[in-house]
Protein backbone atom coordinates (compact mmCIF):
# COMPACT_ATOMS: atom_id res chain seq x y z
CA UNK A 1 0.00 0.00 0.00
CA UNK A 2 1.24 3.45 -0.87
CA UNK A 3 1.54 5.59 2.24
CA UNK A 4 0.64 9.24 2.41
CA UNK A 5 4.28 10.00 3.06
CA UNK A 6 5.21 8.42 -0.28
CA UNK A 7 2.87 10.57 -2.28
CA UNK A 8 3.87 13.64 -0.35
CA UNK A 9 7.49 13.03 -1.28
CA UNK A 10 6.52 12.51 -4.91
CA UNK A 11 4.16 15.47 -4.97
CA UNK A 12 6.69 17.68 -3.22
CA UNK A 13 9.49 16.57 -5.52
CA UNK A 14 7.30 17.37 -8.51
CA UNK A 15 6.75 20.91 -7.33
CA UNK A 16 10.44 21.44 -6.64
CA UNK A 17 11.57 19.89 -9.93
CA UNK A 18 9.16 21.99 -11.95
CA UNK A 19 10.85 25.15 -10.73
CA UNK A 20 13.90 24.72 -13.00
CA UNK A 21 16.45 22.35 -11.43
CA UNK A 22 19.84 23.93 -10.93
CA UNK A 23 18.48 27.42 -10.96
CA UNK A 24 16.47 26.98 -7.81
CA UNK A 25 19.13 28.46 -5.54
CA UNK A 26 19.61 31.46 -7.75
CA UNK A 27 15.92 32.10 -7.33
CA UNK A 28 16.36 33.49 -3.84
CA UNK A 29 18.59 36.55 -3.92
CA UNK A 30 20.07 35.76 -0.54
CA UNK A 31 21.65 32.84 1.24
CA UNK A 32 21.12 34.50 4.63
CA UNK A 33 18.46 33.12 6.97
CA UNK A 34 16.12 35.18 9.11
CA UNK A 35 13.73 33.92 11.78
CA UNK A 36 11.21 36.31 13.28
CA UNK A 37 9.74 35.14 16.59
CA UNK A 38 6.67 37.09 17.68
CA UNK A 39 5.83 36.88 21.39
CA UNK A 40 2.10 37.63 21.48
CA UNK A 41 0.67 39.22 24.61
CA UNK A 42 3.34 41.84 25.44
CA UNK A 43 6.45 40.31 27.01
CA UNK A 44 8.01 42.08 29.97
CA UNK A 45 11.35 43.55 28.91
CA UNK A 46 12.23 44.42 32.50
CA UNK A 47 12.09 40.70 33.33
CA UNK A 48 13.88 39.57 30.15
CA UNK A 49 16.82 41.93 30.71
CA UNK A 50 16.48 43.50 34.16
CA UNK A 51 18.46 46.74 34.70
CA UNK A 52 19.79 45.56 38.05
CA UNK A 53 22.39 48.34 38.07
CA UNK A 54 19.73 51.06 37.89
CA UNK A 55 19.27 52.39 41.41
CA UNK A 56 15.49 52.41 40.96
CA UNK A 57 15.15 48.80 39.79
CA UNK A 58 14.65 46.97 43.08
CA UNK A 59 12.31 49.65 44.40
CA UNK A 60 10.00 49.88 41.37
CA UNK A 61 9.94 46.14 40.72
CA UNK A 62 9.27 45.21 44.35
CA UNK A 63 8.38 41.55 44.69
CA UNK A 64 8.97 40.92 40.98
CA UNK A 65 12.62 42.05 41.16
CA UNK A 66 14.98 39.21 40.27
CA UNK A 67 17.90 38.27 42.55
CA UNK A 68 21.10 40.07 41.58
CA UNK A 69 23.83 38.38 39.48
CA UNK A 70 25.97 36.09 41.57
CA UNK A 71 23.33 35.36 44.18
CA UNK A 72 21.56 32.03 44.37
CA UNK A 73 19.08 31.72 41.44
CA UNK A 74 20.30 35.14 40.41
CA UNK A 75 20.02 36.61 36.94
CA UNK A 76 22.89 36.30 34.47
CA UNK A 77 25.15 39.33 34.33
CA UNK A 78 25.37 41.04 30.92
CA UNK A 79 27.20 44.21 31.95
CA UNK A 80 27.32 46.62 34.88
CA UNK A 81 23.75 47.80 34.27
CA UNK A 82 21.85 44.87 32.75
CA UNK A 83 21.27 41.25 33.61
CA UNK A 84 19.42 38.46 31.80
CA UNK A 85 16.58 36.32 33.15
CA UNK A 86 18.00 33.06 34.56
CA UNK A 87 15.72 31.01 32.27
CA UNK A 88 17.55 32.37 29.22
CA UNK A 89 20.66 30.15 29.47
CA UNK A 90 21.04 29.71 25.72
CA UNK A 91 20.77 33.44 25.05
CA UNK A 92 23.37 34.02 27.76
CA UNK A 93 25.71 31.44 26.25
CA UNK A 94 25.41 33.06 22.82
CA UNK A 95 25.89 36.50 24.41
CA UNK A 96 29.20 35.23 25.75
CA UNK A 97 30.15 34.18 22.21
CA UNK A 98 29.20 37.62 20.86
CA UNK A 99 26.30 35.99 19.01
CA UNK A 100 23.42 37.47 21.01
CA UNK A 101 22.42 41.08 21.44
CA UNK A 102 19.72 42.75 23.50
CA UNK A 103 18.06 45.94 22.30
CA UNK A 104 16.44 47.61 25.30
CA UNK A 105 13.88 50.39 25.76
CA UNK A 106 12.63 49.51 22.29
CA UNK A 107 9.09 49.88 20.96
CA UNK A 108 7.10 50.02 17.75
CA UNK A 109 5.52 53.42 16.94
CA UNK A 110 2.33 52.26 18.69
CA UNK A 111 1.63 54.16 21.94
CA UNK A 112 -1.69 52.79 23.19
CA UNK A 113 -2.29 49.59 25.11
CA UNK A 114 -4.40 47.25 22.97
CA UNK A 115 -2.80 43.91 22.07
CA UNK A 116 -4.69 43.75 18.78
CA UNK A 117 -3.71 47.21 17.59
CA UNK A 118 -0.20 46.80 18.99
CA UNK A 119 0.34 43.57 17.07
CA UNK A 120 -1.13 45.19 13.96
CA UNK A 121 1.44 47.98 14.07
CA UNK A 122 4.27 45.57 14.94
CA UNK A 123 3.37 43.48 11.92
CA UNK A 124 2.16 45.89 9.26
CA UNK A 125 5.13 48.21 9.78
CA UNK A 126 2.97 51.34 9.66
CA UNK A 127 3.54 54.47 11.70
CA UNK A 128 -0.02 54.32 13.05
CA UNK A 129 -2.90 51.93 13.66
CA UNK A 130 -5.05 50.67 10.80
CA UNK A 131 -3.24 52.19 7.86
CA UNK A 132 -1.85 49.07 6.16
CA UNK A 133 -3.49 45.72 5.47
CA UNK A 134 -0.34 43.79 4.58
CA UNK A 135 2.83 42.98 6.54
CA UNK A 136 6.26 44.62 6.39
CA UNK A 137 8.05 41.30 5.97
CA UNK A 138 5.83 40.46 3.01
CA UNK A 139 6.59 43.81 1.39
CA UNK A 140 10.28 43.13 1.94
CA UNK A 141 10.09 39.88 -0.04
CA UNK A 142 9.85 41.41 -3.52
CA UNK A 143 13.61 42.01 -4.02
CA UNK A 144 14.40 38.53 -2.65
CA UNK A 145 13.11 36.87 -5.78
CA UNK A 146 10.76 34.19 -4.52
CA UNK A 147 7.92 32.96 -6.68
CA UNK A 148 4.72 31.01 -6.47
CA UNK A 149 5.59 27.44 -5.51
CA UNK A 150 9.13 28.51 -4.61
CA UNK A 151 8.49 30.84 -1.69
CA UNK A 152 11.24 32.69 0.19
CA UNK A 153 9.22 32.85 3.41
CA UNK A 154 7.28 30.40 5.51
CA UNK A 155 4.83 30.99 8.36
CA UNK A 156 5.20 28.28 10.99
CA UNK A 157 1.47 28.52 11.69
CA UNK A 158 -1.79 27.30 10.26
CA UNK A 159 -2.74 30.77 9.14
CA UNK A 160 -0.27 33.30 7.88
CA UNK A 161 0.26 36.09 10.46
CA UNK A 162 -0.21 39.69 9.29
CA UNK A 163 3.54 40.33 9.12
CA UNK A 164 3.78 37.88 6.19
CA UNK A 165 0.45 38.63 4.51
CA UNK A 166 0.37 40.53 1.24
CA UNK A 167 1.00 40.40 -2.50
CA UNK A 168 4.11 38.23 -2.36
CA UNK A 169 3.50 34.50 -2.17
CA UNK A 170 4.45 32.86 1.13
CA UNK A 171 3.89 29.35 2.35
CA UNK A 172 2.90 27.98 5.74
CA UNK A 173 3.25 24.83 7.76
CA UNK A 174 2.05 23.57 11.12
CA UNK A 175 2.05 20.12 12.66
CA UNK A 176 -0.92 17.92 11.96
CA UNK A 177 -3.02 16.58 14.78
CA UNK A 178 -5.64 14.83 12.68
CA UNK A 179 -5.48 11.40 11.04
CA UNK A 180 -3.74 11.33 7.67
CA UNK A 181 -5.82 11.79 4.55
CA UNK A 182 -5.53 8.90 2.13
CA UNK A 183 -3.01 9.20 -0.66
CA UNK A 184 -5.60 8.57 -3.33
CA UNK A 185 -7.88 11.19 -1.80
CA UNK A 186 -5.10 13.77 -2.01
CA UNK A 187 -4.50 12.89 -5.65
CA UNK A 188 -8.19 13.27 -6.42
CA UNK A 189 -8.27 16.59 -4.61
CA UNK A 190 -5.38 17.79 -6.77
CA UNK A 191 -7.42 16.82 -9.83
CA UNK A 192 -10.57 18.44 -8.50
CA UNK A 193 -8.67 21.66 -7.69
CA UNK A 194 -6.93 21.77 -11.09
CA UNK A 195 -9.24 24.47 -12.47
CA UNK A 196 -9.29 26.51 -9.27
CA UNK A 197 -5.97 28.29 -8.91
CA UNK A 198 -6.61 29.45 -5.34
CA UNK A 199 -7.08 25.91 -4.03
CA UNK A 200 -4.64 24.23 -6.42
CA UNK A 201 -1.70 26.44 -5.46
CA UNK A 202 -2.35 26.15 -1.74
CA UNK A 203 -2.63 22.38 -1.83
CA UNK A 204 0.65 22.17 -3.76
CA UNK A 205 2.31 24.48 -1.24
CA UNK A 206 1.02 22.39 1.64
CA UNK A 207 2.17 19.11 0.08
CA UNK A 208 5.60 20.52 -0.62
CA UNK A 209 5.89 21.76 2.95
CA UNK A 210 4.84 18.32 4.24
CA UNK A 211 7.47 16.70 2.06
CA UNK A 212 10.22 18.84 3.58
CA UNK A 213 8.93 18.43 7.12
CA UNK A 214 8.76 14.67 6.72
CA UNK A 215 12.12 14.28 5.01
CA UNK A 216 15.09 12.83 6.88
CA UNK A 217 13.01 10.10 8.46
CA UNK A 218 10.15 12.35 9.40
CA UNK A 219 9.38 14.48 12.40
CA UNK A 220 8.43 13.24 15.77
CA UNK A 221 4.73 13.48 16.49
CA UNK A 222 4.11 17.04 17.60
CA UNK A 223 3.16 17.19 21.26
CA UNK A 224 -0.38 18.34 21.91
CA UNK A 225 -1.33 21.15 24.22
CA UNK A 226 0.10 21.39 27.70
CA UNK A 227 3.83 21.21 27.34
CA UNK A 228 4.69 24.48 25.64
CA UNK A 229 8.41 23.93 26.08
CA UNK A 230 8.21 20.73 24.07
CA UNK A 231 5.99 22.37 21.47
CA UNK A 232 8.38 25.27 21.04
CA UNK A 233 11.27 22.86 20.66
CA UNK A 234 9.38 20.83 18.07
CA UNK A 235 8.45 23.96 16.12
CA UNK A 236 12.08 25.12 16.20
CA UNK A 237 13.17 21.74 14.88
CA UNK A 238 10.68 21.94 12.03
CA UNK A 239 11.78 25.51 11.27
CA UNK A 240 15.39 24.36 11.03
CA UNK A 241 14.41 21.65 8.56
CA UNK A 242 12.81 24.20 6.27
CA UNK A 243 15.68 26.68 6.50
CA UNK A 244 18.30 24.01 5.91
CA UNK A 245 16.62 22.66 2.78
CA UNK A 246 18.73 23.74 -0.19
CA UNK A 247 15.79 25.08 -2.14
CA UNK A 248 13.64 25.83 0.90
CA UNK A 249 12.59 29.17 2.36
CA UNK A 250 15.12 31.66 3.76
CA UNK A 251 12.77 33.39 6.16
CA UNK A 252 10.51 31.87 8.81
CA UNK A 253 8.03 33.41 11.22
CA UNK A 254 7.18 31.71 14.52
CA UNK A 255 4.67 32.79 17.10
CA UNK A 256 4.40 32.08 20.81
CA UNK A 257 1.54 33.14 23.07
CA UNK A 258 1.07 33.45 26.80
CA UNK A 259 3.09 36.59 27.59
CA UNK A 260 0.23 38.67 28.99
CA UNK A 261 1.25 38.28 32.63
CA UNK A 262 -1.35 40.36 34.51
CA UNK A 263 -1.38 38.00 37.48
CA UNK A 264 1.28 35.90 39.24
CA UNK A 265 3.99 36.70 36.74
CA UNK A 266 6.62 35.04 38.94
CA UNK A 267 10.34 35.73 39.14
CA UNK A 268 13.03 33.06 38.75
CA UNK A 269 10.22 30.52 38.58
CA UNK A 270 6.57 30.85 37.64
CA UNK A 271 4.50 31.71 34.57
CA UNK A 272 6.90 34.04 32.82
CA UNK A 273 9.97 31.97 33.72
CA UNK A 274 8.31 28.93 32.10
CA UNK A 275 7.57 30.88 28.92
CA UNK A 276 11.15 32.16 28.78
CA UNK A 277 12.49 28.66 29.35
CA UNK A 278 10.37 27.41 26.44
CA UNK A 279 11.62 30.21 24.23
CA UNK A 280 15.22 29.62 25.25
CA UNK A 281 14.93 25.88 24.56
CA UNK A 282 13.46 26.68 21.15
CA UNK A 283 16.40 28.95 20.35
CA UNK A 284 18.86 26.28 21.44
CA UNK A 285 17.14 23.67 19.28
CA UNK A 286 17.13 26.03 16.33
CA UNK A 287 20.89 26.56 16.66
CA UNK A 288 21.80 22.90 17.06
CA UNK A 289 19.43 21.74 14.30
CA UNK A 290 20.58 24.40 11.85
CA UNK A 291 24.18 23.21 12.13
CA UNK A 292 26.41 25.10 9.67
CA UNK A 293 23.46 27.21 8.54
CA UNK A 294 23.41 28.87 11.97
CA UNK A 295 26.39 31.00 10.94
CA UNK A 296 24.19 32.69 8.29
CA UNK A 297 21.23 33.10 10.63
CA UNK A 298 19.69 35.99 12.52
CA UNK A 299 16.79 35.36 14.89
CA UNK A 300 14.82 38.36 16.14
CA UNK A 301 12.55 37.86 19.14
CA UNK A 302 10.03 40.70 19.45
CA UNK A 303 6.73 41.53 21.13
CA UNK A 304 4.00 44.15 20.54
CA UNK A 305 4.83 46.31 23.58
CA UNK A 306 6.19 46.07 27.10
CA UNK A 307 4.62 46.05 30.53
CA UNK A 308 4.24 48.54 33.36
CA UNK A 309 7.32 49.27 35.42
CA UNK A 310 5.36 48.90 38.66
CA UNK A 311 3.84 45.65 39.91
CA UNK A 312 0.01 45.57 39.98
CA UNK A 313 -2.28 44.29 42.75
CA UNK A 314 -2.24 40.71 41.44
CA UNK A 315 1.55 40.17 41.41
CA UNK A 316 1.68 40.87 37.72
CA UNK A 317 2.24 43.76 35.37
CA UNK A 318 -0.12 45.56 33.01
CA UNK A 319 0.19 46.72 29.41
CA UNK A 320 3.11 49.09 29.00
CA UNK A 321 5.22 50.61 26.24
CA UNK A 322 8.95 49.99 25.75
CA UNK A 323 10.40 46.50 26.19
CA UNK A 324 13.43 44.44 25.16
CA UNK A 325 14.13 42.61 21.89
CA UNK A 326 16.55 39.70 21.54
CA UNK A 327 18.73 39.15 18.49
CA UNK A 328 20.59 35.86 18.38
CA UNK A 329 22.36 33.96 15.62
CA UNK A 330 25.70 33.31 13.99
CA UNK A 331 25.38 36.49 11.94
CA UNK A 332 24.60 38.73 14.94
CA UNK A 333 27.28 41.15 16.06
CA UNK A 334 26.46 40.50 19.69
CA UNK A 335 27.86 40.36 23.17
CA UNK A 336 26.39 43.71 24.10
CA UNK A 337 23.25 45.59 25.04
CA UNK A 338 22.10 48.32 22.68
CA UNK A 339 20.17 50.80 24.79
CA UNK A 340 19.84 54.51 25.23
CA UNK A 341 18.68 53.79 28.77
CA UNK A 342 15.93 56.21 29.81
CA UNK A 343 15.97 55.40 33.55
CA UNK A 344 13.29 54.27 35.98
CA UNK A 345 12.49 57.40 38.04
CA UNK A 346 8.85 58.35 37.61
CA UNK A 347 9.88 61.45 35.68
CA UNK A 348 11.83 59.17 33.30
CA UNK A 349 8.79 57.05 32.47
CA UNK A 350 6.32 57.28 29.63
CA UNK A 351 3.07 58.65 31.11
CA UNK A 352 4.65 58.12 34.55
CA UNK A 353 4.18 54.37 34.30
CA UNK A 354 5.98 52.71 31.36
CA UNK A 355 9.57 52.33 30.30
CA UNK A 356 10.20 55.21 27.85
CA UNK A 357 10.93 54.02 24.30
CA UNK A 358 14.28 55.33 23.06
CA UNK A 359 14.80 53.00 20.09
CA UNK A 360 12.25 52.28 17.34
CA UNK A 361 11.77 48.58 16.63
CA UNK A 362 11.66 49.44 12.92
CA UNK A 363 15.32 50.53 13.22
CA UNK A 364 16.16 46.97 14.28
CA UNK A 365 14.13 45.40 11.46
CA UNK A 366 15.72 47.76 8.93
CA UNK A 367 19.19 46.65 10.03
CA UNK A 368 18.26 42.98 9.59
CA UNK A 369 16.71 43.60 6.17
CA UNK A 370 19.54 45.78 4.83
CA UNK A 371 22.67 44.46 6.52
CA UNK A 372 21.66 40.79 6.71
CA UNK A 373 19.22 40.12 3.86
CA UNK A 374 20.87 42.78 1.64
CA UNK A 375 17.69 44.65 0.78
CA UNK A 376 18.21 48.03 -0.88
CA UNK A 377 18.05 50.63 1.88
CA UNK A 378 15.92 53.01 -0.07
CA UNK A 379 13.09 50.45 -0.30
CA UNK A 380 13.05 50.28 3.49
CA UNK A 381 12.02 53.89 4.03
CA UNK A 382 9.33 53.81 1.37
CA UNK A 383 7.79 50.42 0.64
CA UNK A 384 8.63 48.32 3.69
CA UNK A 385 8.27 50.94 6.45
CA UNK A 386 6.42 53.99 5.14
CA UNK A 387 6.84 57.17 7.19
CA UNK A 388 9.84 55.78 9.04
CA UNK A 389 12.48 58.47 8.51
CA UNK A 390 12.44 59.02 12.27
CA UNK A 391 13.61 55.41 12.67
CA UNK A 392 17.01 55.15 10.97
CA UNK A 393 18.69 51.78 10.53
CA UNK A 394 20.45 50.63 13.71
CA UNK A 395 24.09 50.21 12.67
CA UNK A 396 26.60 47.46 13.53
CA UNK A 397 24.20 44.84 14.86
CA UNK A 398 24.91 42.41 12.00
CA UNK A 399 28.34 40.83 11.36
CA UNK A 400 30.00 41.77 8.10
CA UNK B 1 -22.98 17.07 24.61
CA UNK B 2 -19.59 18.22 25.89
CA UNK B 3 -17.68 15.75 23.68
CA UNK B 4 -19.28 17.05 20.50
CA UNK B 5 -18.61 20.66 21.35
CA UNK B 6 -15.00 19.84 22.20
CA UNK B 7 -14.61 18.16 18.83
CA UNK B 8 -16.01 21.19 17.01
CA UNK B 9 -13.97 23.72 18.97
CA UNK B 10 -10.86 21.57 18.54
CA UNK B 11 -11.41 21.34 14.79
CA UNK B 12 -11.94 25.09 14.42
CA UNK B 13 -8.82 25.67 16.51
CA UNK B 14 -6.80 23.40 14.20
CA UNK B 15 -8.08 25.26 11.18
CA UNK B 16 -6.76 28.44 12.70
CA UNK B 17 -9.87 30.23 13.95
CA UNK B 18 -10.64 29.31 17.55
CA UNK B 19 -14.23 30.30 18.42
CA UNK B 20 -14.47 33.50 20.48
CA UNK B 21 -10.71 33.99 20.36
CA UNK B 22 -9.99 36.02 17.24
CA UNK B 23 -6.79 38.04 17.04
CA UNK B 24 -8.85 41.19 16.83
CA UNK B 25 -12.01 42.64 18.40
CA UNK B 26 -13.49 42.83 14.89
CA UNK B 27 -13.82 39.04 15.00
CA UNK B 28 -12.49 36.53 12.50
CA UNK B 29 -12.24 38.09 9.05
CA UNK B 30 -14.14 36.24 6.30
CA UNK B 31 -11.84 36.97 3.39
CA UNK B 32 -10.09 34.00 1.79
CA UNK B 33 -6.68 35.53 2.49
CA UNK B 34 -7.28 35.03 6.19
CA UNK B 35 -8.69 31.52 6.27
CA UNK B 36 -7.01 30.16 3.19
CA UNK B 37 -3.32 29.74 4.04
CA UNK B 38 -1.69 26.66 2.53
CA UNK B 39 -1.51 24.88 5.84
CA UNK B 40 -5.01 25.94 6.85
CA UNK B 41 -6.31 24.37 3.65
CA UNK B 42 -4.45 21.18 4.45
CA UNK B 43 -5.97 21.11 7.93
CA UNK B 44 -9.39 21.57 6.33
CA UNK B 45 -8.74 18.58 4.14
CA UNK B 46 -7.75 16.52 7.16
CA UNK B 47 -10.84 17.72 8.98
CA UNK B 48 -12.98 16.78 5.95
CA UNK B 49 -11.40 13.36 6.02
CA UNK B 50 -12.09 12.98 9.73
CA UNK B 51 -15.73 13.98 9.41
CA UNK B 52 -16.13 11.79 6.34
CA UNK B 53 -14.89 8.78 8.27
CA UNK B 54 -17.59 9.35 10.85
CA UNK B 55 -20.48 10.35 8.60
CA UNK B 56 -19.42 9.13 5.15
CA UNK B 57 -20.76 5.60 5.21
CA UNK B 58 -24.26 6.82 5.99
CA UNK B 59 -24.55 9.51 3.32
CA UNK B 60 -24.44 9.59 -0.46
CA UNK B 61 -22.02 12.47 -1.08
CA UNK B 62 -23.44 13.41 -4.51
CA UNK B 63 -26.98 13.64 -3.16
CA UNK B 64 -25.74 15.60 -0.16
CA UNK B 65 -23.86 17.95 -2.47
CA UNK B 66 -26.95 18.53 -4.59
CA UNK B 67 -28.97 19.20 -1.46
CA UNK B 68 -26.62 21.65 0.27
CA UNK B 69 -24.93 23.33 -2.69
CA UNK B 70 -27.75 23.35 -5.26
CA UNK B 71 -26.83 25.51 -8.22
CA UNK B 72 -23.43 26.39 -6.71
CA UNK B 73 -22.35 22.74 -7.03
CA UNK B 74 -19.95 22.86 -9.99
CA UNK B 75 -19.94 20.19 -12.68
CA UNK B 76 -16.25 19.46 -12.04
CA UNK B 77 -16.67 18.89 -8.31
CA UNK B 78 -19.84 16.84 -8.83
CA UNK B 79 -18.03 14.66 -11.37
CA UNK B 80 -14.98 14.19 -9.11
CA UNK B 81 -17.18 13.22 -6.18
CA UNK B 82 -19.34 10.82 -8.18
CA UNK B 83 -16.15 9.03 -9.27
CA UNK B 84 -14.81 8.66 -5.71
CA UNK B 85 -13.66 5.20 -4.79
CA UNK B 86 -15.77 5.11 -1.66
CA UNK B 87 -18.50 7.02 0.11
CA UNK B 88 -15.94 8.16 2.67
CA UNK B 89 -13.63 9.49 -0.02
CA UNK B 90 -16.56 11.12 -1.83
CA UNK B 91 -17.58 12.82 1.40
CA UNK B 92 -14.01 14.07 1.95
CA UNK B 93 -13.95 15.46 -1.57
CA UNK B 94 -17.32 17.13 -1.07
CA UNK B 95 -16.34 18.79 2.21
CA UNK B 96 -12.95 19.86 0.80
CA UNK B 97 -14.34 20.98 -2.56
CA UNK B 98 -13.89 24.65 -3.46
CA UNK B 99 -17.69 24.89 -3.73
CA UNK B 100 -18.28 23.70 -0.17
CA UNK B 101 -15.29 25.55 1.29
CA UNK B 102 -16.42 28.85 -0.23
CA UNK B 103 -20.05 28.44 0.75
Amino acid sequence: MVSRRDILKVAGAGVVASSVPGLVLANAATDARFVLVILRGAADGLAIAPPYGDGGYRKVRGELALPAPGSSDGMFKLDGLFGLHPSLAEVHEQYGKQRALIVHAVASPYRERSHFDGQDVLENGAAAVGSLRDGWLNRALAPLGGSLGNEVAIAMAQNTPLVLRGDNSVTSWAPSQLPDAQTSTLRRLQDMYADDAFFAIRLDQALEAQAIAESDGGMAQMPRRGNETEQMRAMAQATARFLKAEDGPRIAVLEAGGWDTHANQGTTTGTLANRLEGLDGGLRTLRTELGDTWSKTVVAVVTEFGRTVAVNGTRGTDHGTATAAILVGGAVNGGRIVADWPGLRSSDLYQNRDLMPTTDLRSVFKAVLADHLALPEQALDTVVFPDSKSAPLLPNIIRV
Amino acid sequence: MPDDSRFIVGALDLMGQTPFRPGSPAGWPDTAEHWGGADALYKRIEWSNTVARIAGPRVNPVELGDAVLGSTFSTESRKAISRAESDVQGMTLLLASPDFQRR
